[in-house]
């Protein structure tokens, strides 16, 4: 295992290296997740975690994007949700990229980028060298983007950490593991509740 | 830290999930491999042999991609390759099918038709129990490794199978089995476990000081549990799994196993668990005194202790009791009183 694979990096900014500076950093969201290459982002000026108010048709978003890795990249892509809609590929690879760009957006959504090598995999647990952005959010007030697809998957993931915490998990103390099923229950009931809203019966 | 007598210990074992075994000067049993079962031990489970519905081999089943990277001769033949025999699986005891691939070894379940697959089997049991419990896998999930461009979800829960109990009194109640939670696929990539099944070997205490088989495996290198694995070299997984039964106290009449979906539900053992904790959870580290008939003259390993449901995370010996050093402290070391 090579220093720096399979972490997520969070902005902390000046602020002191301390567990609740990192904590909240990751909550704000200007994060990254890689197996080495870091990978930086930004929509508008606004960093990932961030939102971007847009009108009801979409818009046009300018967009930025950096890598730098020790291992070559081929391909840097920014993504809306879910698609690539901008990208840089280096067929030689490149252990620095970069990609600023206008792309067009249909409505709210989420914006982000991703790079990939063709390499490896080059490390011994066979990673592939790869990392991804949070998003930066596009908001269109009075809307929100909703996934059906994406919003069953993540019922199941939330059921199965249930069904994990009632098996298999050692248990905490009485307070602790209350604490924890909570946690679960009102993710639950949130997605339950955006269903309902929807009309999508479940 | 709770301090307990070699009586109390074992009292409590025998009330609670975990059957402590003490043998002296038996050899360790090695560490990578379950156990296997050499009889059935107490009433605490009732393993089931499935050897009269076993439907399908290795081979029949056949070469899947995939396989390959269980490793061995599967490297070379794509076959699957499980643990079979008597066996211990994370501590529970199974009666699995030949090891051999030319065997039927395993229960295949699947809705679409296949020469080597069922819509259902039905065992007689005239038993009650607190957890039925399985050695199942599945084929793998596909969409776990899509082509570029394919933009797919991972079948996580999805519904492979159930297993229907019938009581005595004709009440049905059915357990589910799905996919990532009950059962899995020989292998899986990194992070991808079952959330309510464990792969076949018993967890061992790792050192900080174990031998490393690359440099790159230091992060390996922590004080803690693990070697949750296949049980030996070029085998893929088996998950088991522990189903709560509702009606403890009542006789089942029969289980019966049947497929939920197209993709095949592999079944390879099946035991009856007769207490009422779940058998699969670890629990927090407890620290247990167990005072030996000569236990300072004894070699310390000459004694070795066993759990089935359980990790001995550390032994050690404590030293002999020496009053005069360990009692009388100097008046000065103690603030001149």
């Amino acid at each position: 295992m090579a220093s720096g694979v399979n972490r997520v990096y969070a902005f902390i900014g000046r602020d002191e290296f301390t567990f609740a500076n990192w904590a909240a950093a990751v909550r704000k969201g200007n994060t990254f997740v890689t197996t080495g290459p870091l990978l930086f982002f930004s929509a508008e000026d606004r960093s990932p975690g961030e939102e971007i108010v847009m009108d009801r048709k979409g818009g046009t978003v300018e967009v930025s994007a950096k890598v730098q890795s020790f291992v070559p990249v081929h391909l840097l892509e920014v993504v809306f949700n879910g698609h690539a809609v901008a990208s840089r590929e280096e067929p030689a690879g490149a252990r620095a990229l970069t990609l600023a760009a206008k792309v067009q957006v249909s409505g709210p959504g989420w914006l982000a980028a991703r790079c990939s090598s063709r390499l490896g995999p080059v490390t011994n647990w066979k990673f592939k060298i790869a990392a991804h952005t949070s998003p930066a959010y596009l908001r269109v007030p009075g809307e929100e983007a909703f996934s059906l697809p994406v919003a069953t998957y993540f019922l199941e993931l939330i059921e199965g950490a249930q069904t994990y915490l009632e098996t298999l998990a050692v248990r905490p103390d009485e307070e602790r593991f209350a604490k924890i099923r909570k946690t679960f229950a009102d993710a639950r009931a949130v997605l339950h509740r955006r269903m309902h809203e929807y009309g999508i019966p479940h | 830290m709770a301090r307990y007598s070699r009586r109390q210990f074992l009292a409590g074992c025998g009330a609670g999930p975990t059957l402590t075994k003490l043998a002296m000067g038996a050899p360790a049993a090695p560490a990578s491999h379950p156990a296997p079962l050499e009889k059935q031990p107490d009433e605490k489970f009732t393993p089931v042999s499935l050897a009269d519905y076993f439907n399908v081999s290795s081979r029949q089943f056949g070469p899947k991609a995939r396989a390959k990277g269980l490793g061995g001769a599967s490297r070379q033949d794509g076959l699957i390759r499980v643990l079979g025999g008597k066996r211990r699986l994370q501590g529970i005891p199974f009666l699995l099918g030949d090891q051999d691939v030319e065997q039927k070894s395993w229960v295949a379940l699947s809705l679409k038709e296949h020469p080597w697959s069922s819509q259902g089997i039905e065992i007689p049991l005239g038993r009650n129990a607190h957890y039925i419990c399985l050695a199942s896998f599945c084929d793998w999930d596909e969409n776990e490794t899509p082509p570029p461009g394919k933009d797919v979800f991972e079948k996580v829960g999805q519904h492979l199978g159930k297993v229907v109990l019938t009581y005595q009194d004709g009440a049905r109640h059915d357990l589910l089995i799905r996919r990532r939670y009950e059962t899995s696929s020989p292998s899986e990539p990194w992070g991808h476990d079952c959330y309510a099944a464990l792969k076949p070997e018993k967890f061992h205490p790792t050192k900080i000081t174990d031998p490393l088989p690359h440099g790159t495996w230091w992060g390996a290198l922590q004080i803690g549990v693990g070697g949750d694995a296949s049980g030996g070299h070029g085998l893929g997984w088996v998950w088991v799994c522990a189903l709560s039964t509702p009606e403890p106290a009542k006789t089942i009449e029969t289980i019966r196993l049947e497929p939920l979906a197209d993709d095949p539900w592999i079944v390879c053992g099946l035991s009856l668990f007769h207490r009422p904790e779940y058998p699969l959870r670890r629990e927090k580290l407890s620290l247990f005194r167990i005072t030996l008939p000569k236990p300072t003259s004894e070699p310390q390993n000459r004694w070795q202790l066993d759990l089935d449901l359980g990790v001995i995370a550390r032994t050690f010996v404590p030293p002999a009791f020496q009053p005069e050093s360990e009692l009388w402290i100097p008046a000065a070391r103690r603030g001149g009183h």
